[in-house]
């Protein structure tokens, strides 16, 4: 009885509430609209016709003819596309790890109580601000074989031979990787900082008393503490590596051959240099979902952690 | 109470609302306006009391760019009937956006295209022949080279007015030629017999005798255009005849990949060096086949001792790559402006030439060509015997596509991701896919 009269209660709540809901919901939409406008216009329509650019041969002059999944055919068909969503995916493992490594190094480092803390905390992060142009053509001057200060600092400590950083499948995609890690670990840097301030310092000193030495502290306390932004950090790390294409484009051009083309120039390379937009929307597509797959793998993995 | 908090809030967000259709409006009012302003200009023009101004499209930068800055004030200062505005835009997205500008007709009223990208506006009907249009304002194109103008003719009309033929150069450095006992009492180069073998000795020679320079500077990060230079020599072709097919997997491409790939091998070339411009420039190489467009940086400064020749003919002939660039007129140009933009072509060809001349490419005009003005510059007599052997890219509309796939393959090629021979046989069903579409 007892029950009923609850279920009785809540049936009439809900069928009470369901015109109020709309309109709160309307409402929340009319505050959404100044962002839902720009992001329907300048995000979704593009991508809308990016989709609907992919199933036609579409050429300088505009569309030339309707071809369903043709375009899609012919990418699968080319060992091209995968040799350079791999060269995506190898920089993923080669810039992700060691610029979260870095950053995490970092940032203890300067999370001490250390003699000019602001200024090193200021140099570290002061690449982020330059554009990507930037940092590619300092990169591109101080790796140059013959005239560059990398070489010639090599040189200094006794390594004989020119490196020729941008040239030699061996080197160039850890010079790719420095140049980027220069750039980016000043803003890993920062995000953890913000995680080590969150870190209560009562459990570092229990920990002491305890008798915990400084690496079981770091293991114990410090890690765990990060775990948040940590997951934040290795998945804007995946998806910014994924998106390598101006570093590659000025320090190498995709070379030397083809050593260094990943799935974003080569995208950029059939659409602008061989204007064939058609199949360069197809492989966006493709790149896309392949992204979005990531993303989600990488959500229900840190969920399950969560719960 | 709570009613006013809502309305309140109903009222922000309206306001929100009002603010960005306003902005949505207000854009929609502007193409309004615009829109309406082109369909008045030509009413102006028509009283004929102030002069049509017509808008030119171009990307020339740096060097090349003051040149025609000067002729365009020279030519708005002739004359009060026409006024030219240049927009110059960035050479590497020039084609993306000069092809939407005519597939939207909205955009230049002339502009700059090179002879190989003006095949698909001409298939869309995107641009006007410009025959009659010279004859109108007295404009001769019979003064234009003849294998410029066949460049630009398709079922018999020219579709653009050639301003130059550009291509390279065989610049050698007389000091370094001296050390290796290489020059001439004239001035030139002993070059030997004129054979891959021969050539390579000479190289051998030079980087004996002067083992800290690169014996051939080889522009390795456009590595087509060294490559094309040479295959053409050997009387290569990138498509066949009526350019249904690739023609480029043949032996004549195989050796002239050899070729440099021996030079590479033998260190008489350094496939690490990323500007080999500089490096010749510099003075630390002795050959460099360079564009006639840095005769003004290489030729005019004395102290750097450097003469130019035409290439030489290692592979047989002497037939070797060249681009031009030429004038178009979009279809879209009211008739009025159609005129005006001819007539500026016309001193741009006849009078701005000159000026042109200087740049290094050689003027499309032989008027201009043959006047003494040209000729008393440095090496001039040595471009147009060049000239002479010149090989356009084939008048495909797919010309871009095709040229991208070879440049990238030899990339490959050249960095040892593939070889010589698979390197071709790749880059022939490739050029065969797009031309198929």
């Amino acid at each position: 009885m007892e029950t009923k009269l609850r279920e009785g209660k809540g049936s009439v709540a809900l069928r009470k509430s369901e015109p109020l809901r709309i309109r709160t919901e309307l409402k929340a939409i009319i505050y959404l609209i100044p962002f839902l406008v720009p992001f329907a216009v300048f995000y979704l329509w593009p991508v809308l016709r990016g989709a609907w650019m992919s199933l036609h041969v579409w050429g300088i002059q505009g569309m030339e003819k309707y071809v369903a999944v043709a375009n899609y055919k012919k990418i699968f068909a080319n060992s091209d596309f995968y040799l350079y969503l791999w060269h995506s995916l190898y920089f993923v493992l080669l810039c992700a790890p060691t610029v979260i490594i870095l950053g995490l190094v970092l940032a203890l480092i300067i999370n001490q109580n250390i003699w000019m803390r602001t200024l090193i905390r200021s140099v570290f992060f002061l690449p982020y601000v330059l554009s990507v142009s930037v940092i590619s053509f300092i990169w591109l001057r101080l790796f140059d074989a013959k005239n560059g200060p990398v070489n010639a600092f090599l040189h200094l400590i006794g390594l004989p031979g020119d490196i020729n950083w941008l040239t030699d499948h061996r080197f160039v995609w850890w010079a790719i990787t420095i140049a980027t890690d220069w750039w980016t670990v000043g803003f890993v840097m920062v995000l953890f900082l913000a995680g080590l301030q969150e870190i209560p310092t009562d459990q570092y000193e229990a920990a002491k008393i305890d008798g915990a030495n400084a690496w079981k502290r770091f293991l114990h306390i410090t890690l765990p503490g990060l775990s948040k932004v940590m997951k934040i950090q290795i998945f804007y790390q995946i998806i910014s590596s994924l998106k390598l294409f101006g570093q590659v484009q000025i320090m190498t051009g995709g070379g030397p051959g083809d050593t260094t083309n990943t799935m974003i120039r080569y995208i950029y390379v059939t659409g602008f240099k061989k204007d064939m937009f058609g199949l360069a929307s197809a492989q966006s597509m493709i790149f896309c979902f392949i992204m979005l797959l990531i993303a989600v793998i990488q959500f229900k993995m840190t969920d399950r952690k969560d719960g | 109470m709570k009613m006013r908090k809502k309305f309140t809030g109903l009222l922000t967000a309206g306001l929100t609302l009002a603010l960005v259709m306003s902005g949505c409006s207000s854009g929609t009012k502007d193409g309004g306006t615009s829109s309406s302003a082109g369909t008045e200009t030509p009413k102006t023009e028509n009283t004929g009391s102030s002069p049509v101004e017509i808008t030119f499209w171009n990307m020339f930068g740096g060097g090349e760019g003051d040149f025609v800055d000067q002729i365009i004030k020279g030519y708005n200062d002739s004359q009060k009937e026409v006024t030219v505005k240049q927009l110059r835009l960035e050479s590497n997205e020039y084609y993306a956006k000069l092809s939407t500008a005519l597939s939207s007709s909205k955009g230049p009223d002339v502009a700059v295209a090179h002879v190989d990208r003006i095949s698909p506006f001409v298939k869309a009907k995107q641009i006007v022949p410009v025959d009659e249009l010279a004859s109108k304002v007295g404009f001769d194109l019979n003064q234009i080279t003849e294998s410029n103008m066949k460049s630009v003719t398709y079922d018999s009309k020219p579709y653009a007015v050639p301003l130059d033929t550009h291509f390279h150069m065989f610049y050698y450095n007389k000091d370094i030629l001296k050390k290796a006992d290489l020059l001439n009492e004239d001035g030139t180069p002993k070059l030997g017999e004129m054979t891959p073998e021969g050539f390579e000795k000479t190289l051998a020679d030079i980087h004996a005798k002067v083992p800290d320079v690169q014996a051939l500077a080889v522009n390795t990060p456009y590595f087509q255009e060294p490559f094309l230079n040479l295959y053409y020599e050997a009387g290569g072709d990138i498509l066949n005849p009526d350019m249904t097919k690739a023609a480029i997997n043949n032996d004549k491409a195989l050796n002239v990949l050899n070729f440099y790939m021996d030079l590479y091998k033998n260190k008489y070339s350094d496939l690490n060096d990323k500007t080999p411009w500089d490096t010749f420039h510099n003075g630390k190489a002795a050959f460099w086949f360079g564009g006639v467009w840095e005769a003004g940086l290489l030729l005019g400064d004395q102290s750097l001792n450097i003469g130019a020749m035409p290439l030489p003919p290692i592979f047989g002939s002497q037939t070797h790559w060249a681009s031009s660039h030429t004038l178009v007129i979009p279809s879209y140009v009211s008739p009025e402006k159609q005129e005006a933009a001819v007539k500026f072509m016309k001193y741009f060809s006849e009078v701005g030439g000159k000026t042109w001349g200087q740049a290094g490419h050689v003027p499309a005009n032989s008027n201009v060509t043959a006047s003494e003005e040209y000729k008393s510059l440095p090496y001039r007599s040595e471009f147009i015997e060049a000239q002479k052997t010149v090989k356009f890219a084939p008048p495909t509309d797919k010309y871009t596509t095709i040229i991208t796939t070879i440049s990238e393959s030899l990339q490959n090629i050249i960095f040892g991701n593939e070889t010589p021979k698979d390197g071709l046989a790749n880059m022939e069903k490739q050029i065969n896919e797009v031309l198929d579409n």
